[in-house]
């Protein structure tokens, strides 16, 4: 076999199929996480108890002799081995995150439908000769960006589709490059099971004493068709290498979800952590495949005996380091446990954009991510959820209302305002001061503040305020700007209020 | 001499401003009846709408009944809106006048106005006068400079108080001197004040007289929830999203004199000019001296003997062929009295208008057919109006035209759809101008269902509620005789203790659905 052979220039337009085969997909989904089970022998079983039974294993596992359809029972007998549950959430995250890099090649991927337990994933190369290379580069990029995510893969590149397949099956360590029109010289020692045929063809070849596929590329063409049909000519093509396949490319939906179970319950902050940190990393890796950075990263964390803690964290920019964001994972858990044990995570990460601020040539880049959210995340944790940021105005008439909104950078300086205005300085009082209020029939004259009683020379109002009806926070008040006088000749000039649901007297504010 | 309690309401709005008033203009009325008012005036947004049923109502309770109409203008600035600094939804819109009739020939010049600018409009939206058409129909009206609506509010907002002194001496340059008043309201609230004061410099420097009013939106101060309810409807949100759109306060009822006097204390004069105000407009809506049309007859001569020779003309068609010189008699006689009244009263021109669009229609193969009581008279029989002989079928004429009833003919035309019946339009609009005749068309209009549905939207219910709520509507018993609406809310499967139910269930929140349901 040519490992090396690429496309020179004139092949340029030839077609390049690159045939990514993960063996025992269901066990690499589970032990990607896991990379302290990396060279221990893992086995997966599937199935209801007492029923459980093998249906996929690692290397280290076939080579102590376990195979797949084992029972528990079976298993007893092989010490040393790791039993884990087939997980489709995992699987589904694992088979996502191949596609994700499998699109940061090409948009033309397509995931075959294998009866073994690989997972099968083609891409449609084509023409990429100018971005990537010959197939070689190509398909050691491809090779890399996979492994990046842990995966254990065979790589087969050929201009013919199923040949890709079929020889990717067989593929060691080093990836196969099968060069234009050498297909069936490739194919030929292959034995028929490469075909995948069903179990009538395998008899019927059998039969005949066909081994391999060359031995069946081999049979003329018209007698094959008059004792097998269609499918006898579509067999001899495969085995040529000159079937041809309308691929059908996946609908790649950018993703970026992780979900990882733990054996037992975990409580200890820096377990959860050592979970997350591999799923940050997973993250990361492909939200980078697309230059996007992490604006937001929601934990759900499955807890033992049901239910799930949920926490969001959203850093003012987009991180694409893991250690900020951990540390922000951290500090949130902290200051907001799960109540249980966790039994799972399910990672979500909305993606963001990389671009930073910069506010001059010789300015250092503002603000360094990493530092002002880790601030922010601090001082949450001190004076609580929704109390750090930008306070804001709502839109209602309802005085001092206002939310609190995360803090952004600016990106711009705010404009002044040309027009000078005289403006009066009110100092609010929070919480508003209670007050004792006399009054002479329908207007108030004096009232009690820090000890001293307070003459009402003037009062200017009432200035009325009433709003949300129909809501339970109804409110109807009443403000007077008041100038009054105490005994010791102080003057107090102020606002107060009159609640007029509550039946309260509340000093607001003072004029400055 | 006056009476010191009095006080007159000049500046209110109805329901007929769609969806910026809460009360019907019977309410209003009914408010100032209570308030002992002796006059109230109407001025609803850009129109007339709602001042035929406030006069009927204010001449049936010994109320007068002043009208007049906010006019947008769109060149006197934009209306005022919260800085910019706070949060708000508020779109920019024209600034309103406040402008009332003394005397026919200022409604006149009003209805002009604002068929001038509605007309000038390309395209279906409210519309807006410009100075140029305020000087030109400004005879016979009276300006105010209006309340946070108003162009003085606006100016001050803008430029100052030297904005706002331009801005009224405008409004002197088009109305003149006498005719201009410095509108003051107070609702409570301290950004007005500061403009009233403003206002007030402003009258003093300019020796114009002040006027008090409340820039009335609702009858009762319960009925502000019924103007928020419309505000969100109009802006197409709920009442939790409308935010500032909301009313402040409730402070824009309808205020008795003793009420007025307290607020207005230091400006009594204020409320002693709504009286002077009040006897300046002597204009009433049964006082129109509508005539109805002329018709230039092809001879020139007089339109009664045009009328004449064209109904004997008719009597002889119609009645020879019968052969029945008793009936063709009758039908003389029947025509010669009807002819008399017609002329007693004055309506030769409509029944030649009327027998002019037929016999075009007919001279151009258009099917055309009166109907209704006008089958009645043997003058429009003779017309070729109708096509029922009266006289044979011993119809009465009174049915149609009645002098003790002192109303006025009315012919109903059945037309075919479609192009024939369009040619007919055009006919009419070429004959009498593009101003001489005009649609008159159904608004459409909430029902019970739909208003439901639209407050229940602005009370924030889910879908859910909604199509419960308005399916209910229509089916509604009221089954005994101390039933209520919480009782048909209950009964419904409403929860009575929610919060939105009790507000949506409340007397004001279900009059919105009546006063949204203007028929």
């Amino acid at each position: 076999m040519d490992k090396r052979g690429g496309m020179d220039a004139n092949q340029v337009g030839e077609p390049l199929y690159v045939c990514v085969h993960v063996q025992e997909f269901a066990t690499q989904a589970l032990t990607r996480m896991r990379s302290e089970l990396t060279n221990l022998p893992v086995v997966v079983l599937v199935g209801d108890p007492p029923l459980e039974a093998v249906c996929s294993v690692n290397a280290h596992a076939r080579r102590l002799g376990i195979v797949a359809g084992m029972t528990r029972a079976e298993l007893d007998s092989f010490p040393g081995v790791t039993i884990l549950r087939r997980s489709g959430t995992e699987e589904s995250g694992a088979r996502a995150a191949l596609l994700e890099a499998a699109g940061a090649f090409t948009p033309r991927v397509e995931v075959q439908e294998c009866s073994d337990t690989a997972l099968v994933m083609v891409l449609d190369m084509t023409g990429t000769t100018l971005i990537f290379g010959p197939a070689l580069h190509s398909v050691n990029r491809i090779a890399h960006a996979l492994g990046v995510l842990r995966f254990v893969i065979q790589l087969a590149a050929s201009t013919n589709f199923n040949t890709a397949v079929c020889i990717a099956r067989s593929a060691r360590k080093e990836p196969v490059i099968v060069p234009a029109r050498t297909e069936a010289e490739h194919l030929r020692h292959l034995p028929i099971s490469a075909l995948n045929p069903t179990p009538e063809q395998a008899d019927t070849l059998a039969l005949w004493g066909l081994r391999t596929l060359g031995e069946l590329a081999a049979l003329p063409e018209v007698e094959l068709v008059v004792r097998m049909g269609q499918e006898g000519k579509r067999l001899r093509l495969l085995a040529r290498g000159e079937h041809p396949h309308l691929m059908v490319p996946e609908e790649l939906l950018f993703t970026l979800e992780e979900f990882f179970t733990f054996d037992a319950p975990v409580e200890l902050m820096e377990s959860l952590l050592f979970a997350l940190c591999s799923m940050l990393d997973q993250l990361l890796a492909r939200a980078q495949n697309r230059a996007f950075a992490l604006a937001s990263v929601t934990v759900k964390l499955g807890l033992d005996g049901g239910g799930e803690h949920e926490r969001t964290i959203k850093p003012a920019l987009p991180v694409m380091q893991r250690e900020v964001l951990l540390k922000l994972l951290h500090l949130d858990l902290q200051a907001h446990p799960p109540p249980a044990g966790v039994m799972s995570i399910f990672a979500h990460a909305e993606p963001g954009d990389r671009s930073k601020v910069q506010l001059g040539l010789f300015a250092p880049q503002l603000p360094e991510p990493m530092r002002l959210d880790v601030t922010l995340a601090r001082i949450a944790a001190v004076v609580g959820e929704g109390r750090v940021g930008r306070a804001t105005l709502r839109d209602t008439h309802n005085p001092d209302s206002f939310v609190m909104e995360r803090f952004v950078v600016p990106t711009s300086t705010p404009g002044r305002d040309g027009t000078k205005r005289r403006a009066v300085a009110l100092r609010r009082c929070r919480p508003p001061v209670t007050l004792s209020v006399r009054h002479e029939g329908c207007h108030f004259v004096s009232f009690f503040l820090r000890g001293k009683r307070y003459t009402v020379c003037e009062a200017y109002g009432p200035w009325r305020g009433s709003g949300d009806w129909w809501t339970p926070e109804v409110w109807s008040r009443e403000e007077w700007d008041v100038r009054a006088v105490a005994q010791t000749d102080e003057t107090l000039l102020c606002v107060i209020t009159h609640d007029l649901l509550g039946h309260h007297w509340q000093l607001a504010a003072l004029y400055d | 001499m006056t009476d010191k309690a009095e006080y007159v309401e000049l500046h209110s709005a109805s329901a007929f401003s769609f969806l910026e008033g809460a009360s019907q203009p019977e309410g209003l009325i009914r408010a100032a009846v209570d308030a002992q008012m002796p006059a109230i005036a109407l001025l609803d947004r850009n129109g007339f709408y709602g001042s035929a049923r406030f006069h009927s109502a204010a001449k049936a309770n010994g109320v007068r009944a002043h009208i007049g109409a906010e006019i947008a203008v769109s060149d006197l600035g934009e209306r005022l809106q919260p800085p910019a600094w706070l949060p708000h939804q508020h779109v920019p819109e024209p600034v309103r006048l406040p402008l009332l009739c003394t005397s026919r020939i200022g409604y006149q010049n009003l209805c002009q106005l604002v068929t001038r600018f509605k007309m000038r409009e390309q395209r279906k939206c409210e519309g807006s006068a410009l100075t140029t058409d305020l000087a030109e129909f400004s005879d016979g009206l009276v300006c105010l400079t209006g309340g946070d609506e108003g162009p003085l509010a606006s100016a001050l907002n803008n430029g100052r108080e030297e904005a706002g002194r331009e801005c009224v001496e405008r409004l002197i340059e088009i109305f003149g001197r006498r005719n201009v008043y410095v509108e003051l309201q107070r609702h409570g609230n301290r950004a007005e004040e500061v403009r009233n004061q403003a206002a007030l410099r402003i009258a003093e420097s300019l020796r114009l007289p002040i006027l008090a009013t409340n820039g009335v939106r609702y009858a009762t101060q319960y009925e502000r929830e019924v103007l928020d309810v419309f505000t969100s409807i109009r802006n197409h949100v709920s009442l939790d999203k409308a935010g500032r759109l909301l009313q402040t306060n409730s402070q824009r009822q309808v205020r008795s004199a003793r009420a007025m006097r307290r607020l207005f204390g230091d400006l009594p004069e204020a409320i002693e000019n709504t009286l002077l105000v009040s006897q300046r407009l002597e204009f009433e809506l049964n006082d129109l001296g509508y005539e109805f049309p002329r018709f230039d007859t092809p001879t020139g001569e007089l339109m009664e003997s045009f009328l004449r020779k064209r109904v004997a003309e008719g009597i002889e068609n119609r009645y020879v062929p019968k052969r029945d010189a008793a009936l063709h008699e009758r039908a003389k006689k029947q025509a010669e009295r009807e002819l008399a009244l017609i002329e007693r009263l004055g309506f030769a021109g409509y029944f030649l208008i009327v027998w002019d669009i037929v016999r075009f229609c007919k001279d151009n193969d258009i099917l055309i057919q009166g109907r209704g009581s006008a089958a009645n008279s043997v003058v429009c029989y003779a017309l070729e109006i109708t096509a029922i002989d009266p006289v044979g079928m011993d119809l009465l004429f009174e049915r149609f035209l009645n002098e003790s009833r002192s109303e006025w003919p009315d012919v109903d035309l059945d037309l075919p759809s479609g192009d024939k019946r369009e040619q007919a339009i055009q006919y009419v609009y070429q004959r009498y101008g593009e101003l001489g005749a005009a649609m008159t068309a159904n608004v459409i209009t909430y029902r019970g269902k739909s208003a439901a549905r639209e407050v229940g939207k602005a009370l924030g219910f889910d879908d859910e509620t909604l199509g419960r709520l308005s399916g209910l509507i229509g089916h509604w018993e009221w089954r005994k005789k101390d039933e209520t609406l919480g009782d048909n809310f209950r009964h419904a499967g409403f929860d009575l203790g929610h919060w939105r139910i009790i507000s949506g269930s409340t007397p004001a929140a279900w009059s919105s659905v009546r006063a949204a349901s203007i028929k």
